[in-house]
């Protein structure tokens, strides 16, 4: 399996020279009407005074006496999209630039204009190149209309002043023509009726060359995101006194999950990386608390901004097994939260959480997430830093109703206990203490497990493997208590971690004599479903691909241990599809 | 505590033991005698559960009534007073759904003049004697009607020949069976195949044909001379039984290879069913009669009026009690309205659409027009494609979407709904002048028809539950009484 | 059930779903609907994927893949030259004009087709 490129989501910088508006002369200011995107850098622009941004960019990009430079003064992005500016600049504007040049522009523009860490939290997805349900709540329209084609996360990554949100619509409906069409969406009804009309409306404000009573999609779109993601902001202008390079040098307990494998737990090393500015390199071992396996990783690093960890553990994306690694350090220096993925598709995640590891001990997690009421010598074992040679059962504390019985074994990073739960231990999360670290529900107490669920509830995966390579899909069965109402869909539900069960695919019947079921791929009983290959299939109707839609079900035998005796079954859906013929992840940031 | 209600459902008696039909799931249950305590104290108010626990505490310990309860709250046959009972969804069948039965009009000409007929007589939609279309099928079109079927059919397919009178045009009959069949084999699929007809022209060699070839044959007929010879008349106004009846004979004799079934008219002046049954299966030896009244407008003289139709469903019951009694010996009887009906209640079918007409049926006029179903075949405002184009889904969408019950308001408060969901679209365009009309003028009957099978299946169920089971084991193609 | 006896069909399904609990405890013959219960209203359709339905890249506008052109490569050029997925196809107007360049008959020589970087 080649782990080339990444995947999806497009931001379109506005090539400037070709688009020429015809303006009418400015009226009056006694009553203005919105006047039309002029080409001068604004006055809240960022001034560039990188050396070498100037020279790579200067050519084109004009600067005043002020070190603005037209168009990238008026924007901060994230280092994926400033990425993506570079190279369709070499692309499509006849920019040359040394692979070298490229990613110093790409740092120096993530640093200077670039997000804070509070504009980054909620969309970290997108750099993380997560599969969730998201969507932009504060207006549907915006989010239907930019979510057609890319993630909204690409958008949401943007800073711009309403000038250069409106020339990246405009560069839209350049790059794209169809996009005024019902299919993308921008106007209703179609593109301008003629370009005097259209020049006209444009010298009125209003860019669907239409009218502005009658807004279309675009402007709308325009306006809410020139309000929502203006080019200034507090947070902004906060964090730029405030960021410098993260001193993150010293060890660091790894608490993680990989959907299919269950947590993990380790330790890592952070070291300064000599000769790169604001780069580190990393050391670290971690075991699957399942399986026993234990993993050696390194990888190298740069952050961006003071808080954007972009890694890799091999040199060149096009390495096989290449894992990347995006993180958010957290302004206290004592966190890291990201994923780390890899995969063609970047399908293969792990949810990583590391935190600082000084002289006190440090809990990271446990291995078991569910503890049964009524039962007694459960075996946990505890994960973490720094713990002492000699442990007593009463220092490690789970809450009411669950007593550590004894402590079986301890270690520096590990400890094992048998834990007591009475029959009246309160039912939810528990919170873990231990050694003045704690750690926040690790595990939930529960009487009986009611049902399994099957996550991700809606999975995808492409078919590949001739020409293009695959997406699989990795699927986990969880366990599901009621909670103390017994009834499920209320707030006190629990969800008790992964559990092993019987996997299969059943038909998801959506016409008759549905035979999806036939072509799209296997599930193994590991819950890993590999896809088929693409291309047309001559042993299905009509030569089809091999794409489909199917559920994926698990089935439990619960025993009387688990408080259940019939076999529970959970299920999720499965939309197996054609590749993508275009990798739109980064290749650059973080090397 | 929450106040309990009774749900929709209609309660009926059969073999001594009480039953219920639950609406709109089309369940039968039988009620033993706390279920059936709880059902009665609900007929007349809300009370909570304690309160029925209470008051049947003379007659059964509290537990049994909690138990009772709980399983009539999970049959849906009783409810919360709170919660309010949700329509029926409007769900559209999924598509492209599979073709079953193809109904070709061979020649819209008859050699009869029935003065009741829904093709000549006043009430008629189509006019074939002044209009534009074909007064035979020719071959080719018929090919294309057989191609159509085997694409859109599932692995079996059946095939009807309709008429005007279907034998005027037995060559072409003959050339398509053939070449069904040929086709049929090609793509894998099985064919079968039957016809209606008004049996004047029953020559040997066609009867030779019919028997060889395994055709089902449906005769319409309406029963003993006097009968016959009221309506199903010649265009000179002479009686046809005469000339029919020595044909019949001689089909029943020879053709032994499918049941034959005799398709009879009901009208205002024939009513007597029971005598008309007498005569059709002793004198002659039909396996099977089904009855339809005539679907005609209300002011046509043999139309059925109210105590007309009081007198048929007595008529009905009569005969209907004459089947249960020799079914419940395990005895043939030809009487197929019942039987039919039997099979739906057993099966607990609920229905959207009336019949299938326009889903899993479809009518071909003379000239290769696609109808809803074969009474429509000709008329334009019911086309839905041609052979040669084949099925316009998006009329037949819209035919659908039209159609479904969940629009027939008038319908949802009817117990009998999942049986008859407005009834037959033809019918309802006579007398309305829509088919999206469901057929009011004969709810009393369709409810009291629907009482008494329901009665007759609850009586077998307790008498002989073996001929009910014959249902899930034979679960063989229906022959369409048409 | 002791009160009701199922006679028909339908009844027999009746006592069968109530006597595996109803609500969305799975029942011992597999007809779970947890999964189809906690799905919202609308279709969902996994982030990234294009919501222009003209038919739909990776899934149609119910969420699944019955409405998709087939064989995708069917109509291959037709995404690539009317570039409905800009994201998804590249498009022959600005970035990749000879993608199909060496694939003269998709269905036949859709290997000839690259993957590609845009930017």
């Amino acid at each position: 399996m080649i782990a080339r490129g990444r995947l999806l989501a497009v931001v379109f910088s506005i090539a400037v020279p070709t688009l020429i508006v015809a303006q009418a002369p400015p009226p009056a200011p006694a009553q203005r009407p919105a006047s039309p995107p002029s080409m001068a850098v604004s006055d809240e622009g960022i001034p560039v005074t990188d050396p070498v941004v100037v020279r790579a960019c200067g050519s084109c990009h004009t600067r005043d006496d002020k070190q603005r430079m037209t168009r990238i003064s008026d924007r901060r992005a994230t280092p994926e999209n400033w990425e993506l500016t570079i190279r369709r600049m070499m692309s499509l504007n006849n920019v040359q630039l040394t692979p070298d040049v490229a990613r110093a522009v790409i740092k120096s523009l993530s640093d200077t204009h670039g997000l804070a860490p509070e504009e980054a939290r909620g969309i970290q997805f997108e750099a993380e190149r997560r599969l969730i349900d998201f969507a932009f709540e504060a207006d549907k329209d915006t989010n239907t209309l930019c979510s057609r084609c890319h993630s909204i996360g690409r958008v949401l990554s943007e800073r711009r002043t309403k000038d250069e949100w409106t020339r990246l619509l405009a560069m839209h409906r350049y790059y794209y023509p169809g996009i005024d069409g019902a299919s993308g969406g921008f106007r209703r009804g179609g593109p301008p009726p003629t370009a005097a009309a259209a020049g006209r409306g444009r010298a009125g404000g209003d860019q669907s060359g239409r009218g502005a009573e009658d807004a279309q999609p675009m402007d709308k779109a325009r306006d809410v995101l020139s309000r929502s993601f203006p080019l200034m902001s507090a947070e902004w202008t906060a964090w730029s006194a405030a960021m410098r390079t993260p001193r993150l040098a010293g060890r660091w307990a790894i608490a993680g999950y990989q959907i299919g494998r269950g947590p993990l737990y380790g330790q890592l090393t952070i070291a300064d990386r000599a000769g790169v500015v604001d780069g580190f390199t990393t050391e670290s071992k971690f075991t699957y608390s399942r399986t026993g396996e234990t993993v050696s990783h390194k990888s190298r690093a740069v952050v961006y901004t003071g808080f954007q960890w972009r890694g890799r553990s091999a040199d060149t994306p096009d390495d096989q097994g290449t894992w990347r690694e995006v993180e958010f350090i957290e302004r206290n220096g004592q966190q890291i939260t990201g994923r780390w993925f890899t995969g063609a598709y970047d399908e293969t995640g792990i949810d990583i959480t590391l935190r600082r590891v000084a002289n006190d001990p440090v809990v990271s997690g446990t291995d078991v997430s569910a503890l049964k009421t009524a039962a007694s010598n459960q075996r946990v074992r505890i994960y973490g830093a720094n713990f002492p040679a000699t442990v007593q059962a009463a220092e490690i504390d789970f809450g009411q109703g669950v007593k550590v019985s004894r402590v079986v074994s301890a270690s520096p990073d590990t400890l094992t206990v048998d834990v007591d739960v009475a029959a009246n231990a309160r039912l939810g999360p528990r919170d873990l203490a231990f050694g003045g670290s704690s750690i926040a529900t690790p595990v939930v107490v529960y009487s009986k497990i009611d049902a399994i669920k099957v996550v991700p509830v809606a999975g995808m995966a492409r078919l590949g493997g001739i020409q293009f390579p695959n997406r699989p899909e990795q699927f986990e069965a969880r366990g599901v208590s009621y909670g103390a109402d017994g009834k499920p869909g209320t707030p006190d539900d629990l969800d008790l971690g992964p559990l092993t069960a019987r996997w299969s695919l059943e038909e998801y019947a959506a016409t008759f004599r549905d035979d999806d079921i036939q072509f799209v791929g296997e599930l193994a009983q590991s819950g890993l479903f590999t896809p088929n290959v693409e291309g047309p299939n001559p042993k299905r109707s009509g030569n089809r691909n091999n794409i489909g839609d199917v559920w994926v079900v698990a089935t439990y035998n619960a025993t009387a241990a688990d408080g259940s005796v019939k076999p529970l079954k959970g299920r999720a859906h499965l939309l197996v599809t054609v590749p993508l013929y275009m990798e739109w992840g980064s290749r650059e940031v973080g090397r | 505590m929450l106040a309990l209600r009774r749900r929709e459902f209609h309660q009926f008696q059969g073999g001594g033991r009480d039953f219920l039909y639950l609406v709109p799931s089309a369940a039968v249950f039988e009620l033993d005698q706390p279920g059936r305590a709880v059902l009665d104290l609900l007929s007349t108010d809300a009370p909570s559960e304690d309160t029925v626990v209470d008051r049947l505490s003379d007659r059964f310990p509290a537990p049994v009534v909690r138990e009772a309860i709980t399983e009539l709250l999970n049959a849906r046959a009783i409810g919360y007073e709170h919660l309010q009972d949700a329509p029926g969804p409007k769900q559209l069948p999924m598509m492209p759904f599979p073709l079953n039965t193809i109904v070709l009009n061979v020649t819209n000409q008859c050699n009869l003049a029935c003065t009741y007929c829904y093709e000549y007589g006043e009430d008629k939609i189509v006019d074939t004697e002044h209009g534009q279309q074909s007064k035979f099928m020719s071959e080719t079109t018929a090919r294309e009607a057989v191609d159509l079927l085997l694409k859109e059919s599932g692995r079996v397919a059946h095939m009807t020949f309709f008429g005007g009178e279907t034998l005027l045009n037995f060559p072409v009959l003959k050339a398509t069976i053939a070449y069904a069949r040929g086709r049929a084999a090609e793509v894998g699929k099985t064919i079968d195949f039957s016809l209606t007809t008004n049996a004047t022209l029953l020559r040997p060699d066609i009867i030779e044909f019919l028997a060889e070839n395994e055709i089902g044959v449906t005769i319409s007929m309406d029963g003993p001379q006097e009968l016959q010879d009221k309506f199903r008349v010649f265009h000179n106004g002479s009686g046809s039984y005469d000339v029919v009846a020595p044909k019949i004979k001689e089909l029943l004799r020879r053709h032994r290879t499918r049941p034959i079934g005799a398709r009879v008219t009901l009208t205002s002046e024939t009513i007597d069913v029971q005598r008309i049954y007498r005569h059709l299966t002793e004198e002659f030896g039909f396996w099977e009669v089904g009855f339809a009244p005539v679907t005609t407008s209300p002011q046509q003289q043999y139309a059925i009026g109210d105590s007309g139709f009081d007198r048929m469903l007595g008529q009905f019951r009569e005969l209907g009690r004459e089947f249960l009694e020799h079914a419940v010996e395990n005895k043939h009887h030809g009487f197929s309205n019942v039987k039919d009906t039997l099979e739906e209640i057993h099966k607990g079918v609920s229905k959207a659409y009336p019949c299938g007409a326009g889903l899993g049926l479809l009518g071909v006029s003379t000239d290769g027009d696609v109808a809803v179903c074969h009474r429509f075949a000709g008329s334009d405002t019911h086309k839905l494609g041609t052979v040669k184009t084949g099925i316009d889904r998006a009329v037949q969408a819209e035919f659908l979407e039209q159609h479904h019950i969940a629009d027939k308001t008038d319908c949802h408060t009817c117990w009998a709904r999942p049986l008859c969901a407005g009834g037959c679209y033809h019918e309802a365009h006579v007398r309305y002048g829509t088919t999206r009309r469901p057929n009011l003028h004969y709810c009393e009957w369709i409810r009291g028809w629907t009482d008494t099978c329901l009665q007759i299946y609850g009586e077998l169920a307790v008498r002989n539950p073996e001929f009910i089971a014959r249902f899930d084991r034979d679960e063989t193609r229906a022959e369409a009484v048409l | 059930m002791t009160h009701l006896k199922p006679i028909n069909r339908k009844a027999h399904r009746v006592a069968d779903l109530a006597a595996s609990g109803f609500n969305r405890t799975p029942a011992a013959d597999g007809k779970d609907v947890v999964a189809l219960q906690q799905l919202p209203g609308p279709p969902h359709f996994p982030l990234g994927c294009s919501l222009a339905f003209s038919p739909g890249w990776e899934a149609d506008s119910t969420g699944g893949t019955a409405g998709l052109c087939q064989p995708v490569e069917r109509d291959i050029f037709d995404c690539h030259l009317g570039c409905f997925w800009p994201a998804h196809v590249p498009d022959q107007l600005n970035h990749s004009p000879n993608w199909t360049g060496s694939c003269a008959t998709a269905q036949k020589d859709w290997r000839k087709l690259d993957l590609v970087f845009p930017g």
